[in-house]
């Protein structure tokens, strides 16, 4: 049958194509349909009409006008597009966090359990970093490039504190490769202009062309098609609004935290968890102003990472855990003040949130995906006023001037924990290995299956966690 | 309570706020493009004291800044029209994070990384201006080291 495949696969952002790479490093010959909402953009044409998708997440998901806002792309490569190409692993402890800090709950898998997975997701998008951010989330094997050079900022903070404060692990290359240039630093890399960061379109073309996989595009997954407890097949509309259904043995769901559950919950899957537990960091930005140290000089956007309120947080049991992110952007501006100019410092922390049972996914009466988020947990409200209280001690090696609170951030851009996984069945929606736990020939992948919301960026574990879910299934 | 009366200063506030709202914008339809220029001038002279910029540059500049930033040209100009005083108590506007600080920190950055400042070390007395960059590249950074292979 012509419309029978060894492998559906719904979406094609960071989850769906390092689960799909994994099972043909393992089955070369699997026939494998790919179906996605949106276009094929090239690189060229997003950078031409400075988008990188013609839909809008405001467009794609309803919700109340008065909640926080979720920024996805919807296109070939989903979030590979739009991301900004920092890569930071998660650590250790961000997977125990019951057995911990009694918070929350433990993740199906423990960091050594991931680790090898994220060496080779980091080999696969060329990823840049320092081996010494082995002392928080150690590691197996080198950075397959080297780390960016970091601003006199970072310098002063590596050598005051060697254990806590790294330069950026990220997928914007510091050296032109075959298929990337070198970063040049104009921060604008959800358009990069030089096409310096890792995307699908330039890393992984042999999945995007490869003979063994067709892609419907304009296809909008809207049910997975199921008897008895199996998946069968995936019914999808077309740009006319055609319905249209192909069939396959195996089914995975990468849409992304808000469509995953809301394709889940249009087929009929019931699981009670089913799009419980939606997060993601809450973002804060403060501007410093230093005596006598000129900021900008590193080689990328953001140059240094400080986890002296993560790792070494000793207080994660009441508050959310913490990630500095020093800028080397012009982000607030340059000093007013003659040959001052650079004596600033634009910092970023983002701060760990949890899920919690009052925000979720859910269907309008159109059946249309709907976010209810009315609020961060106080638990990320405690994680903020931590931050508020010990920022001075944080960024003590500096001669700092002042250091001015600035604002909330709006949105992380990372939608997290909608379903999520655990091994209790009742409590989770996908076991350890990404199997939905009522139905065991779907898989789903991406950041949607986080058990919980630690402060680091998600995308490089996102892609672990399907190379790690495809090597176990095969 | 009277309601012709209520009626009548209803339509009194009405008819002055209209008026309140429309003069700014007459104005800015008015004299918009030198009004402005004229901040940017009086803004690029106060930080960079001693330093020569070509009548035609800061014209030039300022043009390209606000169509750019065409978001907070008319925010701009009706903050430029206001008393000084005014401008500091009014908090103004978020967009402008609520000083005139950031606004000519906004103006006066844009200037310097689009002009041959920072490529001459800052030390030359006269200042070109290069022209608007790219809508990409909005925020080049001309500090930063590259590594070498
Ligand atoms: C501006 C921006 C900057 C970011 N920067 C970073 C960063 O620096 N570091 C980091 O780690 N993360 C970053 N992220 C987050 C990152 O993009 C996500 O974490 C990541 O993409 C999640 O992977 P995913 O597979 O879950 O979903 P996605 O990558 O979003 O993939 C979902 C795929 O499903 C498709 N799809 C959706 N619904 C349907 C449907 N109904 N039918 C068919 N196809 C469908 C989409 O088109 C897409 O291809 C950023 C995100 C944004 C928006
Ligand atoms: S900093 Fe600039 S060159 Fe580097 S990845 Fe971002 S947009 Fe591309």
């Amino acid at each position: 049958m012509d419309d029978h495949y060894e492998m559906i696969v719904i979406g094609s952002g960071f989850g769906s194509l390092f689960f799909i790479k994994q099972y043909l490093n393992k089955k070369p010959n699997a026939k494998i349909a790919v179906i996605e909402w949106g276009e094929n953009r090239s690189h060229s044409w997003q950078v031409t009409n400075n988008k990188n998708s013609e839909f809008s997440s405001s467009n794609t998901h309803a919700q109340d006008s008065h909640h926080k806002p979720w920024n996805y792309t919807i296109g070939l490569g989903g979030g590979t597009n739009c991301w900004f190409g920092q890569t930071p692993r998660f650590i250790p402890a961000d997977f125990e966090m019951k057995s911990k800090f009694n918070i929350s709950d433990d993740w199906p898998f423990s960091y050594n359990d991931l680790e090898p997975y994220y060496m080779a997701a980091e080999n696969i998008m060329a990823i840049s970093g320092s081996d010494a951010m082995g002392k928080v989330s150690p590691r197996s094997g080198s950075f397959p490039l080297p780390p960016h050079r970091v601003s006199a900022i970072d310098e002063i903070m590596m050598a005051a504190q060697p254990n806590l404060h790294f330069p950026i692990a990220t997928a914007r290359s510091p050296l032109a490769l075959k298929n990337r240039n070198q970063c040049c630093a104009t921060a604008q890399c959800n358009l990069c202009p030089v096409n310096a960061k890792f995307t699908a379109h330039n890393g992984l073309t042999e999945i995007l062309t490869h003979p063994n996989i067709t892609y419907f595009m304009n296809a909008q997954a809207r049910e997975v098609i199921h008897h008895n407890g199996t998946a069968s097949g995936v019914m999808y509309l077309t740009n006319n609004a055609e319905e249209r259904s192909i069939y396959g043995d195996l089914i995975v769901l990468g849409a992304n935290g808000i469509q995953s559950p809301a394709i889940l919950l249009r087929s009929g899957i019931n699981h009670p968890q089913t799009g419980v537990g939606i997060c993601e960091q809450l973002g804060y930005e403060y501007e410093v102003f230093l005596n006598g140290v000129d900021n900008f000089g590193g080689s990328t956007i953001t140059t240094g990472l400080n986890y002296s309120l993560y790792d070494s947080h000793p207080y994660r049991e009441k508050a959310g855990a913490a990630l500095f992110y020093f800028e080397n952007r012009i982000k607030h501006g340059l000093r007013l003040e003659e040959g001052r100019w650079r004596q600033v410092l634009p910092l970023l922390v983002a701060i760990e949130d949890l899920p919690q049972t009052s925000n979720r996914v859910s269907l309008n009466s159109q059946g249309q995906a709907y976010v209810s988020h009315a609020n961060v947990s106080s638990y990320a409200r405690a994680g903020l006023q931590h931050v508020h209280d010990n920022i001075e001690k944080v960024l003590a090696p500096l001669p700092v001037e002042k250091i001015i609170p600035l604002r909330e951030r709006p949105t992380e851009s990372h939608i997290q924990c909608s379903l999520r996984s655990g091994h209790d069945a009742n409590k989770f929606v996908v076991d350890g290995d990404s199997l939905h736990h009522k139905m065991r020939n779907l898989v789903v992948v991406g950041s949607s299956t986080f058990t919980t919301c630690p402060p680091a960026n998600p995308s490089l574990t996102v892609a672990a966690m399907s190379l790690r879910a495809a090597d176990r299934l095969v | 309570m009277n309601k012709s009366i209520e009626r009548r200063k209803f339509l009194k506030i009405c008819a002055a706020t209209s008026i309140v709202a429309v003069l700014p914008l007459g104005i800015y339809v008015l004299d918009n493009e030198s009004r402005l220029c004229q901040l940017v001038e009086e803004i690029l002279t106060k930080h960079l004291p001693g330093r020569i910029i070509l009548q035609a540059d800061i014209e030039k500049f300022s043009k390209d800044f606000f169509i750019e930033r065409y978001d907070i040209a008319l925010k701009t100009h009706i903050f430029s029209v206001l008393a000084p005083l005014v401008r500091v108590a009014s908090g103004f506007d978020e967009d402008l994070h609520g000083k005139i600080d950031n606004l000519e920190r906004m103006i006066l950055t844009k200037f310097l990384l689009n002009s041959d400042f920072f490529a001459n070390d800052a030390k030359k007395k006269t200042i070109i201006y290069n022209g608007a960059t790219s809508n990409i590249c909005r925020t080049k950074n001309p500090f930063a080291q590259f590594l070498t292979p």
